[in-house]
C-alpha cells in the first residue's frame, strides 16, 4: 500500500528496530514482550483450515488474518503452497498477486478458453485496486479440493497498463496493487456472506465495472464485459463437496495488551459435523450486502446508533465514529494516525441487531494505539480501534473475532440456524 | 467506472468530445456541475432546509443527479451561484473521483496515500478540514460516500441531514 519512498522508510524503520534490539543486548526480548496464543481445543477433520495472525510478509502488520493455500494447475499435480494469503470476510473471491505465484504454469489457464481473456477489477477505499485476468486453479481448502476455481491474478504485467488506463484505476489516478509489500499479503481469500463478487447484475450488464475483456486478440484495448455466474469470482465455501453451507471462524481470546501471534481455525459447514455444531449462539440476519441492521453502543456518557454495521476480518481494528470525549484520535504520523489514542483504556458495551431483530451484546475495549504499538513484536492487538468521521458506520474488524466462534451463513445456503446471509455467535 | 463519461453515447455522437472534456476540467466540487442528462432534478429532502432561513417556495440549492449505466448514482448539490458545494455517491464501484472532486481531488488523493502508508487496513476513508469534509465507505460491491466544501454550503442548509 506504499509508494516507493514509504517502502524504503519502512525498511529503514525495520532496520532501526533490529539495530535497537541488538543494541539492547543481543536480541533479548523487550520488557513488554508477549507470547503467542492458540486454541485450547483445536478441531480436527477434513473440513478444518488453519489460520494465523503474525506480523505478515512485511514484518510490521497487525491484526491481519492469514492462511496458507495450495493451488494446482487444473487437473494436474503441479501445485504450490502460498503462505500469508489474507482471509477476508468482507470481500468475495480468491485474488492472488501475480508476483507471489512461483510457477506460472499453475495460473496459465484462462477461465475463458478460445476467446479473449476476462479481466477483473476490485477497488479499495484507499484508492488502490486489484486488476488482472481471471484464471482457474484447483484450490485445496482444508482436506478438500475445489476444481477450476475462478481466481484473479492481480498485477499480472501483461495487462497492467490497460488496467491503469481504465475506469478501475480512476483513469490512471488510483494505485495498482502489484506487490506483496503493498498488500502486506500474497493474496486475498475473500470468503464472506455473499456467493459472488458481482452476481446476476454482471451477467447482463457490461458497464458495471467489475469485468472487462480485450477488444482485439492482441489485447491492446479493453471494454466492459458481462461475466457468467460460473466465470465470476466466488466465495469458495459453497463449492466444497461437503460442509459447504457456511463456515465458522474460531479464534482464541487474546489477553491485553496483545500477543506476538495467534493460531486459530476456520471450520467449514454449519452443524454438518460435530466440529461445527453450535450452542448458545444467536443468529443475526444481514441484508443482501452483508450488513446487519444496526449496532448500538452505550456508555455512561451517551448512546450511539450505527445504522451501517458489519463484521470483517479484513479490517484490522474496530472502526467507528466516537461521540465520547475520552475517545480521541491519535495524532498524525509518526503517531499511529488513523487509530484512537484515549488517555485511559475505554470499556464499551454494544448491542448488535440483525434484520430479524435478534440482538446480541458485545463488550469491547479501546486502548491507546500509540502505547499498544510500542511493543513492535505484537501482531495481535485486541483493543485497537480507529475513527470514522461519520456516525452511521460501525466496522467490526478482526478484534471482534478474538475469543469467539463466529458462524457465517452464506447467501441462500440452508443451515439449522436458518438460511443465509447471517452471522451467529 | 466514470460517473458519466462512458454512458451518454448521445454526447459522443454529437461530436461534443472537446466540449465534454473542457467542461469536465471546470465542473465538479467547487465548480459548476457536470452536464446532466436527466431531465428532472431530484426532490430536495425537507429536513435539509431550515424553514426559518429559506424563503417559502425557494430552494437554496439544486440537486443534479447523474445515473450511469452500471448502477452508480452521483448527486451534485449546486448553490445559487451555480457552484457545486457538496457531492454524494453510491454504486457497485467507486466514482471517478478526479472528475467528481475537481480541484479537491488532490486532497482526497493525499488522504488515501496517508491511509495506505499507515498501519490501518481495510477501514473507511474520511477526512475533515476547513476546506473539505469527506467520507468514503462501503465494501466490495457497494460503495457510498459524500464530500462537501464547508465555506460553499448555503446558509440555512443542514448539511448533515442533506448528506446522511
Amino acid at each position: 500500500m506504499n509508494s516507493c519512498g514509504d517502502t524504503l522508510a519502512r525498511w529503514a524503520l525495520i532496520g532501526l528496530v533490529v539495530l535497537g534490539l541488538v543494541a539492547c543486548g543481543g536480541g533479548s526480548s523487550s520488557p513488554n514482550s508477549s507470547t503467542p496464543v492458540s486454541l485450547g481445543n483445536p478441531s480436527t477433520g477434513n473440513n478444518v483450515m488453519a489460520v494465523y495472525v503474525d506480523l505478515g510478509p512485511n514484518g510490521n502488520d497487525v491484526n491481519r488474518l492469514y492462511t496458507n493455500i495450495t493451488i494446482c494447475q487444473p487437473g494436474t499435480s503441479v501445485c504450490e503452497t502460498i503462505d500469508h494469503v489474507l482471509v477476508d470476510t468482507g470481500s468475495t473471491g480468491l485474488r492472488l498477486l501475480s508476483e507471489a505465484v512461483t510457477n506460472p504454469a499453475i495460473t496459465q489457464s484462462s477461465v475463458r478458453t478460445g476467446t479473449n481473456p476476462l479481466l477483473s477489477c476490485a477497488q479499495f477505499l484507499d484508492l488502490s485496486y486489484a486488476w488482472g485476468p481471471v484464471v482457474k486453479v484447483d484450490l485445496q481448502l482444508g482436506g478438500e479440493t475445489i476444481p477450476n476455481l475462478p481466481t484473479q491474478l492481480a498485477g499480472a504485467p501483461t495487462y497492467a497498463a490497460l488496467g491503469q488506463a481504465s475506469a478501475c484505476a480512476g483513469s490512471g489516478t488510483y494505485e495498482a496493487l502489484k506487490t506483496v509489500a503493498q498488500l502486506g499479503a500474497k493474496g486475498i481469500l475473500g470468503m464472506g456472506l455473499l456467493q459472488r463478487d458481482c452476481g446476476s447484475f454482471c451477467t447482463t450488464n457490461a458497464a458495471i465495472g467489475y469485468y472487462y475483456t480485450c477488444t482485439t486478440n492482441a489485447c491492446n484495448a479493453i471494454t466492459g464485459a458481462t461475466a457468467s455466474l460460473s466465470e465470476q469470482l466466488r466465495n469458495p465455501v459453497p463449492l466444497l463437496s461437503f460442509d459447504n453451507n457456511g463456515f465458522v471462524v474460531n479464534l482464541p481470546s487474546v489477553p491485553a495488551p496483545g500477543a506476538s501471534s495467534l493460531a486459530g481455525e476456520i471450520v467449514f459447514g454449519i452443524d454438518t459435523q460435530s466440529n461445527n455444531a453450535f450452542s448458545n449462539v444467536t443468529a443475526l440476519t444481514t441484508n443482501s450486502l452483508g450488513y446487519i441492521r444496526r449496532t448500538q453502543v452505550t456508555s455512561s456518557q451517551a448512546v450511539a446508533t450505527y445504522a451501517s454495521s458489519f463484521i470483517d476480518t479484513g479490517s484490522n481494528g474496530i472502526f467507528f465514529d466516537s461521540t465520547w470525549d475520552a475517545l480521541q484520535p491519535c495524532g498524525l504520523r509518526p503517531d499511529p494516525e488513523g487509530f484512537y489514542c484515549p488517555s485511559t483504556d475505554l470499556a464499551l458495551s454494544a448491542i448488535m441487531t440483525g434484520f430479524n431483530l435478534s440482538s446480541k451484546p458485545v463488550n469491547f475495549n479501546v486502548s491507546n494505539a500509540k502505547t499498544l504499538f510500542q511493543n513492535r513484536n505484537d501482531a495481535v492487538i485486541p483493543s485497537l480501534g480507529g475513527p470514522i468521521n461519520w456516525i452511521g458506520i460501525f466496522d467490526w474488524g478482526l478484534p471482534f473475532y478474538f475469543g469467539r466462534k463466529v458462524f457465517h451463513g452464506i447467501d441462500g445456503e440452508v443451515t439449522t440456524l436458518g438460511t443465509g446471509p447471517f452471522i451467529a455467535f | 467506472m466514470s460517473v458519466w463519461k462512458n454512458h451518454h453515447p448521445r454526447l459522443w455522437l454529437l461530436g461534443c468530445l472537446g466540449l465534454v472534456y473542457a467542461t469536465s476540467a471546470l465542473a465538479s466540487l467547487g465548480g459548476p456541475p457536470h452536464p446532466r442528462p436527466n431531465t428532472a432534478a431530484a426532490p430536495i429532502p425537507k429536513a435539509a432546509q431550515a424553514a426559518s432561513v429559506v424563503p417559502a417556495g425557494a430552494q437554496p440549492f439544486t440537486d443534479s443527479v447523474i445515473t450511469d449505466g452500471g448502477g452508480g448514482v452521483t448527486h451534485e448539490y449546486v448553490n445559487t451561484q451555480g457552484v457545486v458545494f457538496a457531492v454524494r455517491w453510491s454504486g457497485p464501484v467507486l466514482p471517478n473521483f478526479q472528475a467528481l472532486f475537481g480541484t479537491h481531488f488532490s486532497a482526497l488523493q493525499a488522504e488515501a496515500q496517508r491511509s495506505r502508508a499507515s498501519r490501518k487496513r481495510g477501514a473507511p476513508l474520511s477526512m475533515e478540514s476547513d476546506t473539505l469534509v469527506m467520507v468514503s465507505r462501503g465494501k466490495m460491491g457497494h460503495f457510498t460516500g459524500y464530500a462537501y466544501v464547508p465555506s460553499l454550503v448555503p446558509a440555512g442548509v443542514n448539511i448533515d441531514e442533506l448528506l446522511r
